[in-house]
């Protein structure tokens, strides 16, 4: 048996090499970082073994394989002669991409300031609750995409539609996480917080709010996840630029691998801003267990 | 171990009065009332240590949810220093049954947040936070996150944070519920070393006749929202277990659990 541990902070008596270095500071966050890129490389090389094996079974015209999609992604990066020439539309795959991008994360960013804003004041105001409780209720359960032709038709094929889809789904869930959420912190800590002296705005500010955080980042991944299709469809029905505009004039031109080029740009860059807004969880509710 | 003494012979106001109180709930829409509190009448002397002892559902939870001015009575007064009681304060700190600890704020966070509340600046909220951490032995886990400490140590987090706050009053139902004897033992000891420290008047909801033994100058039963009994509890401190197991105080039990049970039976 190898000799007791050097300190306090390292706990346990070390055995051997191994576990040495998993007591090391920060070798285990390296270790579980390191399994997931591999697992998740690993996961993603299944997901490409199978559109490879599909794409062979269906041939190119109905599914390009996962290169041919890359090729078209490095080719059609600045311009995409089609677009050009048929919708006589500059720019390519990436000027596209940061429309959606851009158009996503602002609709997104203002539906949540406002649905956090709403939500967090329901618990305080009862009329405020009996006026919008029912409008959230029905705005959660329409499916907002089947109303998208009738708004474009009524409304114009205009920012204010494409954009209002995605604020309304994204103002009805944080609205509805928000308002339990806070609800619940203040029936937890509420009384607690108050018979220690604090008043209503310090209680808002240093318990609901630090209360709701993991909710309110859960219900923005929620909402950003939905909002990248929304914008899509939208843009695909009514769309003057971005990605949905390219996917709808390729479609009439059968061209199936931009279509998927810039539907798989769409995917990762989706995939990406999950990502850092997992770290940034990870970062501001380290709180947690 | 310095403490305030209730001095029977001073003409002092009650810390604490409930004044022919009565609180009843409505039965869900029925139309029907239960009487949680029944014409009820107790003074605490301030300083003094009151131990609470009764069956479930007798009114005593609520009785401390009056206190802490949480719900208001539907007939008499509750009154602190002879003032009504009017919505919850700082004067009134609340050690609740669940964990109340804030998750997201570290230990000396939770411990000086009633002081933040109230405006104490930073300089003066460290000392107090360095001060408690050592009464309740938890130095080294100042900047730890409640999530990484075990059960006792969050309960001890509770009373200090509470206790950091000089309440006047210090209202705890059933603190210590759930927890091992060992642990439970071990937070009388602290529970009783920040209460001679600060001097506050203590009302203590408890099922358990030992920890009423150990803790309380006396010892009041509710049943059925009324006080049916009173008891001086006369040894000195600190209470050890070998004294708690002493003649003196297995009478006492006796008399206690015997009231428990008669009152039981006859209202049956």
């Amino acid at each position: 048996m190898s000799a007791p541990a050097a300190s306090e902070s390292q706990g346990a008596v070390v055995f051997g090499k191994k576990r040495a270095r998993a007591l090391l500071p920060g070798a285990r966050p390296l270790a579980e970082l390191g399994a997931t890129i591999g697992f998740g490389a690993l996961g993603m090389a299944v997901v490409l073994l199978i559109w490879w094996a599909a794409a062979v079974r269906l041939g190119p015209l109905r599914l390009p394989d996962p290169w041919t999609v890359f090729v078209a992604i490095k080719a059609n990066w600045r311009s995409i002669p089609a677009m050009q020439y048929v919708a006589m539309q500059g720019g390519g795959v990436g000027d596209a991409l940061a429309f959606t991008v851009v158009s996503v994360l602002v609709t997104v960013a203002f539906g949540a300031a406002l649905g956090v804003l709403v939500g967090v004041a329901l618990p305080h105001v009862a009329i405020l609750r009996l006026v919008t409780t029912p409008a959230l209720a029905v705005l959660g359960s329409t499916p907002l995409l089947i109303l998208l032709p009738f708004l474009v038709q009524w409304f114009g094929p205009g920012r204010f539609v494409r954009s209002g889809i995605v604020v309304i789904f994204t103002f009805v869930v944080m609205a509805t996480v928000c308002f339990r959420s806070s609800a619940q912190a203040i029936g937890s800590y509420g009384l607690y917080a108050r018979s220690l002296g604090a008043k209503p705005a310090f209680e808002m500010w240093h318990v609901v709010i630090p209360a709701l955080v993991p909710d309110l980042i859960a219900g923005l991944r929620v909402s950003l996840s939905t909002a990248w299709g929304l914008e899509a469809v939208a843009e695909i029905v009514g769309g003057k630029s971005g990605i949905g505009r390219i996917i709808s004039t390729m479609a009439h031109l059968a061209n199936t691998t931009v279509i998927l080029a810039v539907v798989v740009c769409l995917c990762v860059t989706a995939v990406g801003v999950d990502g850092v807004l997992t770290f940034l969880v990870r970062r501001s509710v380290a709180w947690r267990d | 171990m310095a403490r305030l003494a209730a001095d029977p012979n001073r003409r002092v106001p009650p810390a604490v009065e409930f004044r022919n109180v009565t609180k009843r709930f409505e039965i869900g829409g029925s139309g029907q009332a239960h009487v949680a509190v029944d014409h009820l009448n107790l003074s605490i002397q301030p300083g003094e240590f009151v131990c609470v002892l009764g069956p479930s559902g007798h009114g005593k939870s609520t009785m401390l949810n009056m206190l802490a001015g949480f719900t208001e009575p539907s007939e008499g007064y509750v009154l602190h220093e002879g003032n009504p009681v009017s919505g919850p304060g700082a004067e009134r700190g609340v050690v609740f049954q669940r964990d109340t600890v804030f998750p997201w704020k570290r230990v000396a966070d939770n411990i000086t947040f009633g002081l933040k509340a109230r405006g104490i600046r930073r300089t003066e909220r460290e000392k107090v936070a360095a001060h408690y951490l050592k009464l309740i032995d938890l130095e080294r886990f100042a900047r730890a996150w409640p999530h990484q400490l075990s059960g006792g140590m969050r309960r001890r987090v509770a009373i200090a944070s509470v206790l950091a706050n000089r309440p006047q009053v210090l209202l705890m139902d059933e603190p210590f519920t759930g927890l091992d004897y060992v642990r439970r033992d071990k937070l009388h000891r602290v529970l009783e070393q920040l209460w001679s420290e600060v001097g506050c008047t203590v009302f203590f909801i408890t099922h358990d006749v030992d920890e009423a033994l150990t803790l309380a100058d006396r010892i009041v039963i509710v049943m059925h929202g009324k006080v049916t009994f009173e008891m001086r509890v006369p040894f000195e401190r600190p209470r050890s277990t070998e004294l708690i197991a002493s003649k003196d105080a297995v009478d006492l039990r006796l008399t206690l659990l015997g009231h428990l049970s008669k009152a039981l039976t006859e209202a049956s």
